[in-house]
């Protein structure tokens, strides 16, 4: 059995059990062994966790050794264990790769999935030693597509899926966006078809469910490699809306958004990702009538930040520069010193020659370290990742 | 007098314009009552070195297509206002590292009573540092090259900047050029370079290791680039070499000291809505002269 699968570090003190001179100590615990410390001592686990991991060990351990330890503690105990087996997978596809996270926005994300805070500005020389190649990245990730293949096939044992098996594929399809995402400007089509596979699996498993819908917009949208005006699918660059022909692409992601918007959990997301779809055809007449109805009905501040962000955009194309104004100051009001909405703010004022105000509204968003809701436009269902993580390991105790 | 009686319209700042009279020496000007003050920051240069032996008479201002009387020229040194703007992305982490220790080092070429501001941006901008040229040094320690770029946000956070009376407003900007998050588009950053007061200088560099194919990636957005910089009197230039980065860091500060202000006046009814400039410096054609575009004379 190879031993070195995770080079796990703890705290002596934490377990107890050695002289002051050797406060901290080395264990050496392959993928069960893990396993089963994750499922008995979690928060001891996790302390640990990520120090060297070892994807293909954990692979061809728990693909020998999982179902024996799912069914270890007798058939009251399987539905359990085998979601603590799928969340133990999370955790180390989650560790996969380099740290690498391109926004504060993303190292929040994944330090509060890890139970630990953040450090701005920069990362440490740590983990910049640490870091794997782009290529070694992508071959564990491969190798972790292979993992969450077993979860599958372990979770499609239980006819009736449990309450909670959904919030693991909430989970799961977050990761998948973050990862397709997380290495530069243009989304990895890689990680994108890994993303269908998932949403597949999850349609049948949960024929009746529209919760996903949202994902399967993401995913066309973002599968689409343009090459036309529209270089960049994050940018708002409506000096550049997209050409007739790349329109089909959008029409496809607008056609599941459109189904999104008949779930009311959805809906108000949908909206305002319909209304930046035709801001980007060009159409900001119909981006604000979709916007109204967004701020007619939701009350959640971020949606509305995006609104009112959307439609300042959106009466910036039309000439309007004084509703633009008022529009930005709104999405302000949702969310002081966003960092978006207080450059769009301070390009206005300051071609309106209101140079001071201007000033004062950059110099707070680049001090304030605002989570923008923009930034996450790429990743829409990662940012939901450490909650979802969190009910899962509570739930799973 | 402030170097911000110096840049800015005179009939924007009335108080600031019966600061500098009061203040003024003998040699500078007189202005009259009912008239308004222009001030142009310029830098001339020959073969890319400044031309530091210039008298007022050797210039010509054309402003709205009208020939101007230069009241007053000065020469001075004052301190500056400067932003650089640290791109983390694009280029490698090679290059990254010459520019952090390029700027580490900045002490060197600023002066004790410079003001400095450190922003870097990936996707989103981050105000590491701002004070004194003295603890500059820390700022940038720890940069890594990350994914995505916001060039045009963070050019415009660069240029949003307040005036300071005191001082001459300058930015420059190492970056590899390619922007991919933006949602300042690239028209609106130049609306906004040609209002604003800071000098901005754009210095681009490119990944050593695909130099051929991130440069002609980056082409896309290099017009625009220019366009705001030299709205404002600034300029695109490439880091080339090894020492590319630190002399286009020592070059471009040496630019932004050795400017001449040009004084002359409007009559008040000529100043409302946008002016077009153009100075020359006569008989030397060859000379590049750097100067903002134009200005918004108010409404």
């Amino acid at each position: 059995m190879r031993r070195l699968v995770i080079v796990l570090v703890v705290a002596v003190s934490l377990i107890g059990s050695a002289p002051r001179a050797r406060a901290r100590q080395a264990l050496e615990l392959n993928a069960m062994e893990m396993l089963d410390l994750y499922d008995r001592r979690r928060e001891l686990a996790l302390t640990g966790f990520g120090t060297s991991l070892h994807v293909d060990s954990v692979y061809s351990e728990l693909t020998r050794e999982g179902k024996k330890w799912v069914a270890a503690k007798g058939p009251a105990e399987v539905e359990r264990r085998r979601l603590v087996l799928a969340t133990f997978v999370l955790e180390v596809l989650e560790r996969l790769g380099p740290d690498r996270e391109q926004t504060d926005a993303e190292k929040d994300i994944r330090a509060a999935a890890r139970g630990a805070a953040a450090p701005r500005g920069g990362g440490s020389a740590a983990a910049r030693t640490n870091q794997s190649t782009a290529m070694a990245a992508d071959t564990e990730w491969g190798v972790g597509m292979r993992l969450a293949n077993y979860v599958r096939q372990q979770l499609i044992d239980q006819r009736t899926p449990s309450p909670l098996e959904i919030v693991w594929h909430q989970a799961f399809i977050g990761l998948i966006q973050y990862y397709a995402m997380k290495d530069g400007g243009t989304p990895n089509t890689g990680v994108i078809t890994d993303l269908k596979i998932e949403l597949e699996y999850v349609r049948d498993r949960y024929p009746k469910d529209s919760q996903f819908l949202l994902a399967w917009a993401w995913g066309d949208y973002w599968d689409y490699q343009p090459g036309g005006s529209m270089m960049w699918h994050e940018k708002m660059d409506i000096d550049h809306p997209w050409d007739t022909w790349e329109i089909p692409f959008l029409t496809s992601a607008e056609g599941y958004y459109a189904a999104a918007i008949a779930n009311s959990s959805t809906a108000a997301e949908a909206k305002v990702r319909v209304a930046e779809m035709r801001l980007k055809r060009n159409d900001p007449d119909a981006a604000l009538t979709i916007l109204r109805e967004v701020d007619a009905t939701s009350r959640d501040r971020e949606v509305r930040y995006l609104s009112s962000l959307e439609q300042g955009w959106a009466y910036d194309m039309k000439g309007d520069t004084a509703k633009a104004t008022d529009s930005f100051r709104r999405a302000l009001a949702f969310l002081p010193d966003a960092q978006t909405a207080s450059i769009a703010l301070a390009g206005a004022l300051m071609i309106d020659g209101q140079l001071d105000e201007a000033s004062d509204i950059i110099d707070r968003a680049l001090t304030a370290h605002v989570l923008d809701p923009w930034t996450f436009h790429r990743y829409p269902a990662f940012q939901h990742y450490p909650d979802l993580m969190n009910r899962l390991r509570e739930e799973l105790k | 007098m402030t170097f911000g009686d110096l840049v800015s319209l005179v009939a924007t700042a009335v108080s600031v314009l019966a600061g500098f009279q009061s203040a003024q020496t003998p040699q500078r000007p007189v202005f009259q009552a009912g008239t308004d003050t222009v001030v142009l920051d310029i830098a001339v240069r020959h073969n890319g070195a400044p031309v530091l032996s210039l008298k007022q008479t050797d210039f010509d201002i054309v402003d709205n297509g009208a020939h101007q009387t230069i009241d007053h020229m000065s020469a001075e040194t004052f301190p500056l206002d400067l932003t650089l703007l640290i791109d983390e992305t694009g280029y490698g982490q090679s290059v990254l590292d010459q520019i952090t220790t390029a700027v580490g080092t900045a002490t060197d070429l600023l002066a004790d009573d410079d003001k400095v501001r450190v922003l870097t941006f990936n996707a989103t901008i981050q105000q590491q540092y701002e004070g004194s040229s003295a603890g500059i040094g820390p700022a940038t320690e720890r940069l890594e090259i990350k994914g995505r770029t916001s060039l045009f946000d963070a050019l415009v956070a660069g240029l949003v900047r307040k005036r300071n009376p005191e001082r001459r407003s300058v930015a420059i900007a190492f970056s590899g050029g390619m922007d991919t998050t933006s949602t300042t588009p690239p028209s609106k950053l130049v609306e906004i370079a040609r209002r604003s007061d800071v000098v901005l200088s754009i210095f681009l560099a490119y990944n050593p290791d695909h130099p051929t194919a991130t440069r002609s990636g980056n082409e896309q957005y290099r017009d625009h680039l220019k366009a705001a910089a030299e709205a404002t009197g600034g300029v695109v230039e490439e880091m080339l070499g090894d020492s590319g980065v630190t002399k286009a860091l020592s070059t471009a500060l040496a630019d932004f000291r050795a400017r001449y202000a040009l004084f002359y006046t409007l009559k008040r009814s000529d100043r409302p809505g946008w002016h077009d400039l153009k100075v020359t410096v006569k008989g030397h054609e060859e000379y590049q002269v750097l100067v903002r575009k134009g200005y918004d004379g108010g409404k």
